[in-house]
Order: C-alpha cells, then structure tokens, then sequence
C-alpha cells in the first residue's frame, strides 16, 4: 500500500534498539489522560492504592473507562488531571487471564475497559476511541507494527521484546468485531525476517492479512492508514467501521486479556542530539522524564512528547511517563546565529528540497536545533506543502483561504482531510504556520457549527 | 566574520527602539539577518523545520543566473554590469522604502527581479531608461500589489513591457554587437550606449528577411540581442541546475517546451513560409531565458502543481502564435504576462475540480 507525499529525514541521535528497564522511582507523576479522554479521579487524597485499582474513571465513550495506577502506593491529589503515587510498590500482581475461545464480548470489553486499553484502539467514526455499543462493531482492524518517526518506540523493538503477547492479543480481536471482520497487520516489507516469522506463527488465520506499507512519515498516521485501506482494499468503503491500533496497543491488549495485567508500563524512546547514550527504555507509567534525562552538553534542550513531528513541548521535566507515550525527545535550544547561513552547502544539514549538498550524499542532520531556520516571509507558492501531503490536500491554497477568512471554501476545499501530520509546516520555506492555521480554523468551524446546533435546538 | 558581528552589535543600540534610527529598524534587521541565521525560534509544533528558507531559494535563482551574467559581459562587455548596478541601486531603494513605509522587512525578493532585468535589455540602452524601467517594474509590478509572494506579475516583465511600449525605438535600436575572439569584449573598455549601439537586425528580426542565423552562434549567443537571452549554453546551464535543485519547477518547464514544440510543428506543417524550423525557434530569442527564469517565477505563477501543466501549455503556444502571426517578432514576454494573467484562473479549475472530489469522497 502507498499514499501520497510524505518525508523522513535522516537525523543523527537515533536510538539503539536496546531496551533499558529505568528503576522505579520515589515518586510516579501521573497525567489522568489518556487518547483525548478527560478521566475524573475515583480516588481521595492520602489514600492508599494496590496495583491496578482504578484512580480515575470517564463515561465518556458510553461505558465506563478506567485508568489503573500503576503500582501500589499512596495518592496525592494535585490540581488538574495530575496525581502522584509516593513510595510505589514494584510488585505487580496479574489478574484474571482469559484465553481467546473461551471469552464472551462484554467480558472483553469490560476487561479492556478497566484495564485502560481501550482508548489504545482508534475508530474511523469517532476520530478518537471507539464506543462500544454493539451495533457498533468494526468490520476491521487493523494493527500497525511500522511507526516512521525514528524518536518514537519501534515496532520491531517491540515485536521481539513481546512476541508471545502480541500474538495472544491478536487472538483476541475477533471478539471485538462484526461476523466476517478482518485483521490487517501492516509491517514495512513481508520479506523481513521478523515478518515472516510473524506470518508463519500467524499461518491458519484466514482472517489475518498482512500488508507492507513505505517505511516513510506520516504512514503511523491513522488517518493516512484508513485512507490507503479504502483505496486498496475493495472490501474498505468510505462507509465501512475501521478501527487501528499500534504494536503497543496490541501487547497491551495481550496483557490485558491473556495475563490480566492492566497498562502499567510503556517502552519508550529518549533520544535526539541533546541525549547520550539514545535508547528504549522500559517505563513505569508515571516515571518522571529526569529519572532518564541525561543530557549530552551543556546546552539547554527542549523536551517534546512524541516525535519530531507530533511531538509537544514538556513544561518541566518532572512531569511523568503518560499512559500513551512512546517517545522523548530531547531537542537542542538554539544558541549560536550562524554566519551566512544561507550560503551554506550543507553537508550537516537535511532538507525536503534539493538545494543542500547533503542530498547527493546522503549527509544526516546534525545542527537541528529549536531555531526557525529561516525568516518569516508571505507564501512564494513553491508548492513544497503539496507535494509533501499525505492528505493530498492543497496547503497553500487553504493558507490563502483562511488569510482571507474565507473559512467555508478552505472547508470546501479539504480542510477536513488534513491529517494534522504538520509535514507543510516542516517544509514551508517562507516558516508559515500552516498546521496550527488549520487546527485553528477548524477549531474555529467546529465551535461555529456547534453554536448553529445549539441555536436551531433552542428554536424547535 | 567577528568584525561583522562587533560592528553589528555596536551600531544595534541605535536602530532599537527609541534608538537614534529607530525608523531604519527594518533595514538594520535586513543586514543583522543577512550575515547571521536570524534568531528565531520555532513556537509551535512541528519543532523540526526544514533548512530551507526564502534566502537560500532566492540565492540559488541568482547563482544559476550567474552563467548567463558571464556570458553577457563576455559578448557584450562590463556595459552589463553597470546596467545591473543601476537595477539594484534603484530597485533595491524602491523596496526599501516600500519596507520602511510599511514597517515590514526588507524582502529578499528584489535581488532576483533586480539581476534578471538587466538581463533581458538591450546591452546598449542608456542607463537612465533602464533605471526608468526597473523602477516601474518594482513599483507597478509588484510593490502596489502588497510586495514579493503577492504580485501578480512578474516584474522584471512588467519593467521590460513599460520600456518596449514606452520607449519602442530605444528597445530596439541599442544591440551591441558580440565580440568575437578569445577573450570576448572583457579587455575592452565599456560600450557606450551613443557610439557603440547598432541597431542591425536580431535573429528573429534576420528570420523574418530570411536570414538564418547559425546555430552555433545561436547556441554560444554569439548573436544580437537582450543581454543575458542570447546564450543558450549558459541558460541551460543555470536552467538545468535550476531544476536538479528543484527550485525551478520542471513541470511548468516541461509544458512550455512541448507545447512550444508541437505549436510550432504544427504550424510549420501548414505554412511553412511563417513558421521557423523548430531548432531556429528554441534557441532564437527570449525563448528559453523566459522558460527557465521568468516563467518558473513560483509567485507569478500558479499555486497549484497540475496547474503548472495548463499554465506552461499556456505560454508554449501563445508565444509560438505571436511570433507567427502578430507584429512582435518575440512573444515570450506576452505570453508569460498572459500566463500569470491567467494563473489565477487555471487555479481556481484546479481548485474547483479539487473541491467536487472533496465533496465526493465526503
């Protein structure tokens, strides 16, 4: 399967594939949130937790969702969706296990539910976690061992770290779909050994297919997966119910069913020029990101959750491990205003483009950095953005549209089809913010039709 | 590259606010930013961006630009030079103004439409014209449109039009005539516009009296004409480096050169008295300096990349029916201004047919 567009630069700091176990720390920190959900804690502040006990519960999706604490400890409440667990207990007892013929629906469900793994499945009628009414049932799901970002946790680490788990787990969907539903299993090339290995142990399963996908970025998107399944699958229409998980997602979900563990841990990446020794590590939920930080120089970094490109600024390196994460990286602020920058032929430096010499020689970034790398400067209409999409949506042309405020035709003409990759804000030469223009414009309908909503309800 | 640095930090009290020059703010920026990588930082995700900035995009136009500068002043003497002067000195003032007056930076754009103008002049027009014509090309052609990335058209283009109409007898009676010999006109003293201009016959204008060049001089540029347009060796030089770095779009390249190629077949097959053999017509005149520098301008262009197809089939064939049936004996420049007149509306086909799929697909 391909789509359109795309990009990976090479960047230095990639991490080993070692996986490292980080030591429980004094405290976990935790975010109660978890795949856009807002949880509201079930717990009091000083109470005592064991492991797994919910410490916040959303009936957000029509069911009741837990978040289970990590370890055994006690609570403190802070402002916010934050919670601390002092003196974690390291012990880690299972619950009940089921085995895959032999486990009814609703107890899937449940199981997953408060075990905190639902929200790891994407649904494409929801753009978010599914519900999980009956007549609701995907007619596939698709699990997504290919994550592009090289600072995020890799499928392949993950695959040889818990093959027996992610096996088990995939036993288990057909529970959580229509009559007749197919798993797809994407991977980067069938031929890799680890997916052949994957097929062989997954031979007599008709319902699993497996599809190789461009090790390129976005293609861990689930939107641009969705869109490559509808255009290859014939049996995939614009209608049909698809829902998507990663490779974490489904050990998860093989722990949750098969052990009875609920997510209590994420293997995560800490990489990027401003970390030694880049590398995955194995995280108690919660760990706080210093317990791991180790800083290369004596510059100053800048933390994003996630990668690159979907990564978020960290406010303060005490904040924790999320239930979902699955990369840090640490970004080098800007320091040093290059002389004639410009000019450069650019052996340390990569670009979409042509223009740097590190194109004919396949030289890897070494100056990234915080900087903006340029002036901002009104759109030339290089075209760049467009080429690059995955959405095949025309960025510079919607960037006119909402200069103009003319929010109805940028909506006209695909606003809702970006994928929020923020692959045109990468490339942009003249250092627009296309991606934020269009989380915001579409921020901006979305509150528009919501008050038309409300409006017309009033009056009836 | 320390000094730089000193004297830059040592004026820069002035230019702040409630500095001595705080009016000039933006061009004290200008020169900050030019020497070092501008100090900013990324805000919002995505936190990686890409190396390429506006600067570097424009520098690398100039750079293939370069080759046919080379062989101007080789054919027709540091004349050219001087003609460059004079389009960046008034040019350059033209945006800086324009900057100061509207508090916004000093654009790197100028640069650009600044070294193309001379280049497509005669070699031999008087100075002051060619300062006339780069200062309306700037003004008119891009600074009331709101500057570089909001023009509409091309203002090199738009300063050579106002000299063509304006001054029709100027445009074609000051050729230089190209020094033949090893070291071309480099050793000899400038041409003045008064005694050394010709006003003999172009390629084109020969052509037309049956009169065919040769094509090795066509080639090296060893022929009458604008200043940078003769050489086909060194455009293709710049223009091919243009598109290996991608700067240049090959798809608007592309279409011109086919379109071009299949107008003047055709019309060649039907009167073959009109039309030049194809070889005479590619390399004859503006054609392919307009091909790979003007009609490649991003700005002036359309913003779609299917729409580049339309727009270089668009400049293709005008240029082939107007140098076959009009007066003008080169119509590249019409039909690339003909093309950015009608980018817009190629785009909105794009973007309408873009818009039916949306809704479609839901």
């Amino acid at each position: 399967m391909k789509f359109h567009g795309g990009y990976l630069p090479r960047i230095v700091g990639r991490p080993s594939s070692v996986v490292d176990e980080v030591a429980l720390p004094q405290r976990l920190s935790i975010d109660l949130r978890l795949g856009g959900i807002g949880y509201k804690p079930v717990v009091t502040d000083g109470q005592r937790v064991e492991f797994g006990e919910p410490l916040a519960e959303s009936d957000e999706v029509g069911h009741r969702l837990c978040l289970p604490a990590p370890a055994a400890g006690t609570v403190r409440l802070a402002d916010g969706p934050f919670a601390v667990l002092e003196n974690p207990q390291a012990e880690v007892k299972p619950g009940t296990g089921y085995r895959p013929e032999r486990v009814s629906r609703t107890q899937t469900v449940k199981a997953l539910s408060e075990g905190g793994v639902w929200p790891f499945f994407w649904s494409s009628e929801t753009g978010g976690a599914p519900t999980a009414g009956d007549d609701e049932l995907p007619q596939a799901i698709v699990v997504n061992v290919v994550i592009s970002e090289p600072f995020r946790a890799r499928g392949k680490v993950i695959l040889r770290r818990s093959w027996n788990r992610i096996v088990e787990g995939i036993k288990f969907l057909p529970r959580l779909m229509a009559d007749y539903g197919v798993i797809y299993i994407v991977l980067t090339e069938v031929r890799d050994p680890i997916a052949r290995m994957m097929v062989s142990d997954l031979a007599g399963f008709a319902w699993i297919r497996f599809r190789p996908v461009p090790l390129l970025y976005p293609v861990e998107n689930p939107r641009v997966l969705l869109q490559m399944l509808r255009k290859k699958e014939a049996s995939i229409t614009g209608h049909s119910k698809v829902w998507i998980t990663d490779v974490q997602g489904i050990e998860a979900v093989g722990g949750c069913l098969a052990d009875g563990l609920p997510v209590h841990q994420r293997v995560v990446v800490a990489s990027g020029p401003g970390q030694t020794n880049p590398r995955h590590l194995l995280a108690r939920v919660g760990t706080p990101i210093s317990v791991f930080a180790e800083p290369s120089d004596q510059r100053p970094v800048r933390i994003l959750r996630g990668g690159i490109f979907t990564g978020a600024a960290v406010d303060s390196p005490e904040e924790g491990v999320r239930y979902d994460d699955d990369g840090f990286f640490f970004l080098p602020e800007v320091t040093d205003r290059e002389f004639l920058s410009f000019l450069r032929p650019g052996f340390d430096r990569t670009s979409y483009s042509r223009t740097f010499v590190s194109s004919l020689f396949g030289g890897k970034d070494r100056r990234i950095s915080t900087s903006l790398r340029g002036e901002r400067r009104p759109c030339i209409t290089c075209g760049a953005c467009e080429t690059v999409c995955p959405a095949r949506i025309l960025p510079q042309v919607l960037h006119r549209y909402i200069h103009r405020e003319l929010y109805e035709e940028a909506q006209k003409t695909g606003l809702n089809a970006c994928v929020g990759c923020g692959l045109c804000s990468h490339v942009c030469p003249s250092k627009l913010e296309l991606l934020q223009q269009f989380l915001d414009a579409k921020a901006l309908l979305q509150a528009e039709r919501e008050e038309a909503m409300e409006t017309a309800g009033k009056g009836e | 590259m320390k000094i730089f640095k000193r004297i830059l930090d040592k004026v820069r009290p002035h230019f702040e606010e409630n500095g001595r020059f705080s009016r000039f703010h933006n061009i004290f920026q200008a020169m900050d930013n030019f020497l070092f990588a501008a100090p900013l930082k990324v805000e919002q995700p995505p936190f990686l961006r890409d190396p390429l900035d506006v600067k570097r995009y424009m520098s690398l136009v100039i750079t293939a630009l370069a080759p046919c500068l080379i062989a101007s002043v080789y054919f027709f003497g540091w004349r050219v030079l001087l003609l460059l002067v004079v389009s960046y000195v008034v040019g350059g003032a033209v945006e800086v103004v324009f900057a100061v007056l509207r508090k916004e930076e000093v654009n790197e754009g100028f640069l650009v439409t600044g070294f193309i103008f001379p280049l497509i002049l005669p070699p031999g027009l008087p100075l002051w014209i060619a300062a006339v014509g780069i200062l309306f090309g700037v003004l008119v052609g891009k600074e009331v449109f709101g500057g570089t990335g909001r023009n509409l058209f091309n203002p090199a283009l738009v300063g050579r039009l106002f000299l063509a109409l304006g001054y029709p007898a100027a445009m074609t009676s000051h050729w230089i005539e190209p020094a033949a010999g090893g070291w071309g006109r480099i050793l000899m003293p400038i041409a003045r516009s008064a005694g050394d201009a010709v006003t003999s016959a172009t390629p084109l204008v020969a052509a037309k009296g049956g009169v065919w060049t040769a094509p090795l001089d066509l080639f090296l540029g060893r022929v009458l004409g604008s200043a940078g347009e003769t050489s086909a060796l060194a455009i293709l030089l710049g223009g091919i480096f243009l598109l290996v770095v991608g700067v240049a779009s090959w798809r608007t390249v592309l279409a011109i050169i086919l379109s071009f190629t299949v107008f003047n077949a055709v019309l060649r097959a039907a009167a073959p008295q009109l039309v030049a053999p194809l070889w005479f017509s590619l390399l004859a005149g503006s054609f392919l300096f307009g091909t790979f520098f003007m009609a490649t301008d991003p700005v002036s262009g359309p913003v779609t990349q299917a729409g580049k197809w339309g727009y270089g089939i668009l400049i293709g064939a005008v240029t082939v029916l107007i140098r076959t049936f009009s007066g003008f004996v080169e119509g590249v420049m019409f039909a690339i201004l003909l093309g950015n007149i009608f980018a817009p509306l190629i785009d909105e086909v794009v973007i309408r047919a873009r818009m039916r799929r949306y809704a479609r697909e839901g």
